[in-house]
């Protein structure tokens, strides 16, 4: 009994190996990195383990951008819908708290010219809808 | 909503697509998605980041269309037939080619594991914003992943891709 939980605990991960994934990612806070960090340069095992690592990082990350875009079926309906939604709701998201038209406020010019093609895109498609609707 | 849409859409579409893996059901949850932001626009906390709360949403709406289709069950004989098809000649192939390998392994993984997988590396959760998402415990999320990652280093072991781990 006893040496089947000590097999069952030698499989268990340790807490470094678990945290490899997200060094990878880069998404660690600075003490977990650090410790990730001092483990790899000590433990050649846990080395290779990481390289096997950034590898499944790279070919997710590969993956998933080969999966390509929605089309513009997805925003059209979306409109659709918020147009179709009652005003009282429309008006009701001019007052949205301030913490979310922050974020809005946050969003760099690249966002921002996104946004104007958006728009654009959106007035050209305009008469379209109206004529599914 | 245009600014949050152009912003966050193809991730967000990504993430559904993953998890459905129908592109007809992942336009339509990304409608969804963002209909429902909308209308809550007002709930968003601002806690989290914004694109940790769309997936969160994305996810809640992705498992429910899964639901809705039943196809759940099928998860667990696609990872076979990786496993099953290994002399097959096609796969023979992709012994060569590790990377092709990789990827048709990641793609078949369960949804639990291959929303965990691409939360962590494609859309760089942390790991508190991964248990917010998928509403488990932070160590939880950690152990999960690590056997997401021992499976699919069995898959790859199946279709003949020796990685030097486990």
């Amino acid at each position: 009994m006893m040496a089947l939980s000590k097999k069952m605990l030698e499989q268990e991960p340790s807490e470094i190996e678990t945290l490899l994934p997200w060094h990878a990612a880069g998404t660690l806070n600075a003490r977990d990195a650090r410790r990730v960090e001092e483990a790899l340069a000590r433990d050649p095992e846990l080395a290779r383990q990481y390289a096997v690592i950034r590898e499944e990082y790279a070919e997710t990350i590969a993956l998933n951008e080969s999966l390509g875009a929605p089309s513009a079926r997805a925003m059209q309906k979306l409109f659709a819908a918020i147009d179709a939604e009652p005003a009282r709701k429309a008006d009701a998201s001019l007052y949205l708290p301030s913490r979310f038209t922050g974020f809005f406020a946050s969003l760099s010019p690249r966002t921002l010219a996104c946004r104007r093609a958006l728009a654009h895109w959106r007035c050209c498609c305009r008469p379209q809808r109206s004529a599914w609707s | 909503m245009q600014v949050l849409y152009g912003r966050h859409h193809v991730r967000v579409f990504r993430f559904g697509l993953r998890l459905v893996r129908d592109e007809q059901i992942a336009e339509d949850l990304i409608s969804e998605v963002f209909l429902d932001v909308w209308r809550q626009a007002g709930k968003f906390e601002g806690r989290s980041a914004v694109s940790t709360w769309l997936l969160a949403i994305t996810r809640f709406k992705a498992l429910s269309a899964l639901r809705r289709r039943k196809d759940v069950e099928l998860e667990d004989d696609a990872a076979n037939a990786i496993e099953d098809t290994s002399d097959d000649p096609e796969v023979t192939v992709q012994k060569k080619d590790t990377s092709t390998a990789l990827r048709k392994c990641l793609s078949v993984l369960t949804a639990e594991h291959r929303e965990i997988v691409d939360l962590v590396y494609y859309h760089e959760k942390s790991v508190e914003e991964v248990a917010e998402i998928v509403g488990i415990p932070e160590n939880t999320v950690k152990t999960r992943l690590f056997y997401a990652r021992k499976k699919l280093a069995e898959l790859l072991k199946a279709a003949g891709v020796e990685r030097g781990w486990p």
